[in-house]
């Protein structure tokens, strides 16, 4: 475990170093993310002040919380999606991976965990420049800072895992981009990304607390713009944690199916 | 003249014969165009079920709104996008040369050079989301509307087409410009609502940066009779406009060109 720790450490300033180069290329990367939430808070901000200032509990400040929120959670849940898993199994990139020491996603994951501090570092001001345009209202309690932060990382690891494990369906065919694509529609849909879990249709909401999407992005904004109490966050850990076991487990077992079924393409 | 239409149509004609090859590729295309369309159906739906307007948008006008902004996208995908990567590719690798070399104006030859025949999907469906639009709302269509709507949307394409070329020109001096197409390619998502529900500083981007304020909206005022003559003259006198400019840039560029070996 110690040695584990270590490895991980290596790797991340490993990572982090390489990543810093691209400075120009982190830039573009993180504003042609902060385009598409102003259309949204554009939106239902406008909704909300032709509705007298407030639409379904949400007034213009706290929108303009929850999209500037939005920017960060939006760096947080970048993760190896099943497009990126899909191309190492097709160009048998994967074998060579499979060669070296370490179990492949550990690499993986150490190397997002650094794309996490450069692309928070690159947020910051951002951040700040979006504060100063939107005037956003966040919540005033200091626990609920600490809350976010717990939950940003859990959703990080909960969809990463979660994500990967969808990925390693490409071991047994390489032709399902259509099927994630559906995916990640829906999750687009009813996860927050496009509108605020209160927002959407009452008979879509229940769906959308079983399922993952929404405690991955919308629920760790929702602690920060204060519209959770301490127990409801506290149970929203309970799912993030519950969704990353039913992740792992579905990993480790596609895994090892897969692995056993995988020959190269080609070979 | 006739050379240029001939040649232009000979690069479609290559298209084609390529593409067809690559049948299933119809099929992809037309699932991932049915779905992205679905998605904005959906925020659409998520809109007006809180309200009857947006900004002064009825429902049926920002449905014809966003079949504009997917006919016009669908444009750039098939032609103008993949042009411009191929003219960077060439900047970039020195194999610009060959264009230059050519007996026919480098302008032209640039744009014509690659078509994705498959985008078109996107075009057909972007065209049932304005015509199912335009039915629901009983729209009463002249002649002259549909004269002006397909001006305008051509205007729009040609605008987009303007900006795309300027920015590749940049290409000529600083080489690396990927990253700015980039930036340009998330902004340009915002033209899928109108310009008006953004705040001033977003308006003006729109307005002058990436003219999509001119580019879909004007031809989505066209087509659900909310346009004054004013708005479609401004829109031809913006899109001369930047053709000019767009001339001026491109010839300076290719004058400051110096080959691959040099």
């Amino acid at each position: 475990m110690r040695q584990l720790w270590a490895i991980y450490r290596k790797l991340i300033t490993t990572s982090v170093a390489v990543m810093l180069q691209y400075r120009l290329m982190n830039v573009a990367w993180l504003l042609s993310m902060v385009f598409e939430p102003i259309v949204y808070l554009a939106i239902w901000g406008t909704l909300a002040t032709q509705q007298g200032g407030v639409i379904v509990g949400y007034s213009g400040a706290s929108l303009a919380g929850y999209y500037v929120a939005w920017t960060l959670v939006r760096q947080w849940n970048v993760a190896l999606t099943p497009f990126g898993f899909e191309q190492r199994v097709r160009e048998g990139q994967l074998t060579l991976l499979l060669l070296r020491p370490l179990h492949p996603f550990h690499y993986d994951l150490a190397d997002f965990i650094a794309l996490r501090f450069v692309g928070t570092l690159y947020w910051l001001p951002v951040g700040v420049a979006l504060v100063l345009i939107f005037q956003p209202q966040f919540s005033t309690d200091w626990r609920m800072g600490v809350l976010f932060f717990v939950s940003l990382v859990l959703s990080f690891i909960m969809r990463f895992v979660l994500v990967y494990a969808l990925g390693l369906v490409t071991f047994w065919t390489t032709r399902v981009s259509a099927v994630f694509n559906l995916y990640f529609a829906v999750e687009a849909i009813i996860s927050g990304r496009l509108v605020p879990h209160a927002l959407l249709p009452a008979w879509v909401q229940p769906i959308a607390l079983v399922l993952p999407f929404r405690w991955s992005f919308g629920f760790p904004i929702e602690i920060i713009i204060g519209k959770l109490s301490i127990a409801e966050v506290l149970s929203g850990f309970a799912i993030q944690l519950a969704w990353l076991a039913i992740s792992s487990v579905l990993f480790v077992v596609l895994w090892r199916a897969g692995v056993k079924k995988y020959s190269a393409v080609g070979a | 003249m006739k050379r240029a239409i001939v040649l232009a149509w000979s690069y479609v004609r290559l298209a084609l014969m390529n593409e067809l090859q690559y049948r299933v590729n119809f099929f992809i295309q037309l699932f991932e165009s049915a779905l992205a369309l679905l998605t904005a159906l959906v925020v659409l739906a998520l809109v007006y079920s809180h309200t009857d307007n947006l900004a002064g948008w009825q429902r049926g006008e920002l449905q014809a709104l966003l079949g504009v902004f997917t006919m016009l996208m669908a444009l750039l995908q098939t032609s103008i996008q993949p042009n411009i990567v191929r003219l960077l590719s060439d900047i970039q690798q020195g194999t610009f040369d060959f264009v230059l070399v050519k007996p026919i104006d480098a302008q032209w030859q640039v744009s014509i050079r690659e078509v994705r025949i498959w985008q078109l999907v996107d075009f057909a469906a972007g065209a049932v989301i304005m015509g199912h639009a335009l039915w629901q709302m009983h729209a009463q269509l002249s002649l002259t509307h549909v004269v002006l709507f397909a001006l305008t949307l051509s205007g729009g394409a040609l605008l987009i087409y303007c900006v795309m070329l300027l920015l590749a020109s940049l290409a000529f001096w600083a080489v690396r410009i990927d990253t700015v197409f980039e930036i340009i390619e998330s902004i340009t998502g915002a033209g899928r609502m109108p310009t008006d529900i953004y705040p001033r500083w977003m308006r003006i981007i729109l307005t002058f940066v990436v003219p999509l304020a001119f580019a879909v909206t004007v031809p989505a005022q066209v087509i659900t009779n909310r346009a004054t003559p004013a708005d479609v003259l401004t829109q031809i006198g913006v899109t001369a406009v930047f053709m000019l400019v767009t001339r001026i840039v491109w010839q300076k560029a290719v004058a400051h060109y110096n080959g691959a070996s040099a």
